[in-house]
C-alpha cells in the first residue's frame, strides 16, 4: 500500500518535472490572462484571437488562456498566482483594471512582462498598455443617436433625449465616453440631451431593463448600454418599445435586428496581434515596455460598423451627414486627441 | 467504546477525504484534455514553489478564522448560518476604520491594525447578535435568521463598497486602497503570507483551549448536547446566544483578515465564499479547532490546486467548487454509507452479543 503510494506521488512528481522541462525548452510563452470569461465577450474573443494569431506565426511560441472570472476581488489573487509560475515572458490582458494590478504584481514579480490592451499606465518599465480614444468612440455613436433622435423615425419623439445604461462608472467611461458621447449628440442635434443610469454589475440583465425602461418611458429615443452581458436587458426594453439603441465596442447587429442602428467597434484583435508580435520579436528589451499609446479612429482601431440592416434601413440623408462626419475623423480633419487618463 | 466509535468517525471522515480526492482526480482526467499536466499541477503545483505553499497558508488563515466561529457556535447547538455576510460586514468595518483614521495615519500601525481588526470583529458580533436576539425574543430559528441576514448583509455590503464608499479614480468596484502601514505584515515576501495566518492559528490554539480546557468551553458544549438538561442544571439561555456572538466575531474578523492581507482593499465581493468554506472545514474537523487546522488547509490546498490546474492545463478553476461539494456531501451525508452501514452491523452485533450473554 505504501509502495503505491510512492509510486504515485513519484509518478506525479516526474509527470511535473517533465512539464517543466517541456516548458523550459520550448519558445516564449505568452499567456492571456481574461479578466472575465471569454464566450460572449466579443472584446475578449478578439484578445485571444490576436493573441493566437502573433503566437501563430512567432517560431517556438505557444500560448495558454487563463480565464479569470467575473470576481474582480481574485483577479490580483489569480494574476499573481500566474506570475509566480515563472512560465510566461508575457502576460497579456485587456481591461481598464488591469493596469494597476499589473503593477502590483510586477513589484513582486520584476521578470514578468505585460502588456495591457484597453488601458492606460506609463512609465512603468515592465508593462506597455495602449488606450483606445474612447472619446472619438463615443462621439462616434453619440452623433449617429443625435441624428436618429431627431430624425422623426418612427418610435422617435420631440424629446431630443438619449441615454445610457452603464455597468460601473469607471474613469474612462466619466472622462471619455460620456464627454464623447455628450459631444457627439450635441453636433448632431443642439437641442438634445443625455442621461445615464448605472447597474452596479456587468451580469445583471433585469435591471438593465428596468433602467433602460425608465429611461425610454421617460422620453430617450435611443440608448446606449455599456454593460457586458447585462446589455442584452436595455436592448430587449427599447425593442419592445419600438425604440432604437446603440451598441459599443464591437459588432452586435445580430442582438437585435431593426433595434441596433449603429456599431463603435475596437479592432482589437488587430491591435494585440500588431503589439504581441513587435514585443515577442525583441523580448523584454522591447522598447514598447514602459510605453503607454493612446490609439484611435485615425489610427483604424477605433471605428465603425456600416453593415447592420437597421443602420442601412436609416434615410439616406442621415447617412450621408453620419458617414460625412466619419470621413473626417477617419481623415484626421476632424480629432479629439486624447493624452491619458 | 466511546473513543472506538470516535476513531471509527474519524475513518468515516479520511474515506471520505480520500474518496473526494479520488473524485477530483477522477474529473481532473475527464475535464482536462492534458490529464497527467492537470493532475501533477493539482497534486503537487501547491507544493512547487515557496510562492504557490505560502499563499495557500495564507488563504487559509480567513478561512480557519471562520471555520474557528462555525464550530463553536456548532458545539453550542446555534447553527450559524450567516458565516458569509458575517465576514463581509467585517470586511467593511475594517475599511472603514482605517478610512476614518485617514490617508496620513494619526495612529501608529501597531494600534490602528488591531483597531480595525476589532471593528471588523464588533461588525461580524453585531450581526449575529440580532439573530440571538431574535430567537430569545421570539423564538425565530437561528438557522433561518442568521442565513437570512447574511444574504441581506451581502447585498448591503456590495452596495457600500460599489456605492457611497467606493474609490472613483478605480476601475473597480472597490474602496480605496489601504495605505502600505495599514496591511498586515508580509511574513514571506513576495509571497502574500502575512501575519494574518500565525493569527489564525494562534485562535486556533486557543479556541482549543476554550473549548477544552475552560469551564465555560465545557459548558457550552453541555448546552449545545442537551439545552433541557444543561438549563436544568442552572446554565442560561445566554451561553447559546454568546457563543452565537462570539461565532459572528470571528467571522467578522475573518473579513477583516481579508481586506488587511493581499488584498489591501475592500473589493465587491472579497469574501468568495470563505464564510461557507469555513462551515465545510468546520463539519470536517467535526467542530473540533485543532482539527480545524488541517481541515482548512485541505480546502485551501483544493482552492490553490485547481489555480494551479487552470495556470498550466486546460483544467477550469471551478473545479474546486466540485471537489469540495462533493467532500462536504460525503461527510455530511453521516460519512459513507458503507462505513455507517457497517458501524451499524457491528453495534447491533454487540448488543446481540451482549443480550446473548445474559
Amino acid at each position: 500500500m505504501r509502495h503505491t503510494a510512492s509510486r504515485i506521488l513519484a509518478a506525479l512528481a516526474l509527470s511535473a518535472l517533465c512539464a517543466a522541462f517541456a516548458a523550459a525548452a520550448g519558445g516564449p510563452r505568452v499567456c492571456v490572462f481574461v479578466p472575465g470569461v471569454v464566450s460572449g465577450s466579443p472584446i475578449y474573443e478578439q484578445l485571444v484571437a490576436g493573441a493566437k494569431r502573433a503566437v501563430d506565426e512567432s517560431p517556438g511560441a505557444s500560448l495558454k488562456v487563463v480565464e479569470a472570472g467575473f470576481n474582480q476581488a481574485e483577479w490580483l489573487d489569480k494574476l499573481s498566482a500566474l506570475a509566480a509560475t515563472g512560465e510566461f515572458s508575457l502576460i497579456v490582458s485587456s481591461n481598464p483594471a488591469m493596469p494597476d494590478l499589473c503593477r502590483q504584481v510586477s513589484e513582486s514579480f520584476p521578470a514578468a512582462r505585460f502588456f495591457v490592451a484597453d488601458g492606460w499606465l506609463p512609465g512603468n518599465p515592465r508593462i506597455h498598455t495602449v488606450l483606445y480614444n474612447q472619446f472619438e468612440e463615443g462621439y462616434i455613436v453619440g452623433y449617429l443617436g443625435g441624428l436618429v433622435g431627431s430624425s422623426g423615425l418612427p418610435g422617435t419623439s420631440a424629446s431630443h433625449k438619449a441615454g445610457i445604461v452603464v455597468a460601473q462608472r469607471y474613469p474612462s467611461f466619466d472622462k471619455l465616453i460620456v464627454p464623447g458621447f455628450t459631444k457627439g449628440l450635441v453636433d448632431a442635434d443642439r437641442s438634445a440631451s443625455l442621461e445615464t443610469r448605472e447597474i452596479g454589475n456587468w451580469y445583471d440583465a433585469n435591471k438593465a431593463a428596468e433602467l433602460a425602461a425608465s429611461l425610454l418611458d421617460a422620453g430617450a429615443n435611443v440608448i446606449l448600454p455599456i454593460a457586458g452581458g447585462a446589455g442584452q436587458g436595455a436592448i430587449n426594453a427599447a425593442k419592445g418599445r419600438g425604440k432604437y439603441a446603440l451598441w459599443f465596442d464591437g459588432d452586435g447587429y445580430a442582438l437585435a435586428p431593426g433595434t441596433i442602428v449603429g456599431c463603435a467597434i475596437l479592432r482589437q484583435d488587430r491591435l494585440v496581434y500588431e503589439r504581441v508580435k513587435k514585443l515577442l520579436a525583441l523580448g523584454e528589451k522591447s522598447p514598447l515596455y514602459g510605453n503607454a499609446d493612446v490609439v484611435g479612429v485615425k489610427d483604424g482601431y477605433v471605428d465603425f460598423d456600416a453593415s447592420g440592416a437597421a443602420y442601412k434601413a436609416l434615410p439616406p440623408g442621415l447617412r450621408a451627414s453620419f458617414e460625412a462626419m466619419l470621413a473626417r475623423l477617419r481623415s484626421g480633419s476632424l480629432a479629439f486627441p486624447v493624452k491619458g487618463l | 467504546m466511546r473513543s472506538r466509535a470516535r476513531s471509527e468517525a474519524w475513518l468515516a471522515r479520511i474515506a471520505a477525504l480520500s474518496l473526494a480526492l479520488a473524485l477530483a482526480a477522477a474529473y481532473a482526467v475527464l475535464a482536462s484534455s492534458e490529464p497527467r499536466r492537470a493532475l501533477a499541477a493539482f497534486f503537487i503545483g501547491p507544493f512547487s514553489s515557496p510562492y504557490t505553499f505560502f499563499a495557500l497558508l495564507e488563504n487559509a488563515g480567513p478561512l480557519l478564522v471562520c471555520a474557528l466561529g462555525a464550530a463553536i457556535a456548532f458545539r453550542s447547538g446555534a447553527f450559524n448560518l450567516g458565516g458569509e455576510g458575517q465576514a463581509a460586514v467585517g470586511c467593511l468595518a475594517s475599511a472603514l476604520v482605517l478610512r476614518a483614521l485617514g490617508p496620513s495615519p494619526s495612529l501608529e500601525p501597531g494600534l490602528a491594525l488591531p483597531l480595525a481588526l476589532l471593528g471588523a470583529a464588533a461588525a461580524g458580533a453585531a450581526l449575529a447578535s440580532l439573530s440571538a436576539f431574535a430567537e430569545s425574543w421570539s423564538g425565530a430559528e437561528i438557522l433561518l435568521t442568521t442565513f437570512l441576514l447574511s444574504q441581506a448583509a451581502l447585498i448591503t455590503v456590495d452596495w457600500a463598497i460599489g456605492g457611497p464608499f467606493r474609490d472613483l479614480g478605480s476601475n473597480l468596484l472597490a474602496m480605496a486602497p489601504l495605505p502600505g502601514q495599514y496591511r498586515l505584515p508580509r511574513l514571506a515576501p513576495p509571497s502574500p503570507l502575512s501575519l494574518g495566518a500565525a493569527l489564525a492559528l494562534g485562535l486556533a490554539l486557543a479556541a482549543s483551549l476554550f473549548v477544552g480546557r475552560t469551564r465555560l468551553g465545557y459548558e457550552l458544549s453541555l448546552y449545545g448536547r442537551g439545552p433541557g438538561f444543561a438549563r436544568a442544571s442552572g446554565l442560561g439561555k445566554a451561553l447559546g446566544s454568546g457563543a452565537l456572538i462570539l461565532s459572528g466575531a470571528l467571522s467578522g474578523l475573518a473579513g477583516g483578515l481579508l481586506v488587511l492581507g493581499q488584498a489591501g482593499r475592500a473589493v465587491e465581493g472579497m469574501t468568495g465564499g470563505v464564510g461557507w468554506n469555513g462551515l465545510a472545514a468546520a463539519l470536517i474537523a467535526n467542530n473540533a479547532p485543532l482539527a480545524a487546522i488541517p481541515s482548512a488547509l485541505f480546502l485551501s490546498w483544493l482552492d490553490a490546486g485547481a489555480r494551479q490546474a487552470s495556470i498550466v492545463s486546460d483544467l477550469s478553476p471551478d473545479a474546486s467548487t466540485v471537489m469540495k461539494a462533493v467532500a462536504l456531501l460525503l461527510i455530511t451525508a453521516r460519512y459513507l454509507p458503507g462505513i455507517g452501514t457497517w458501524r451499524k452491523r457491528r453495534l447491533a452485533r454487540g448488543r446481540t452479543g451482549q443480550g446473548a450473554g445474559q
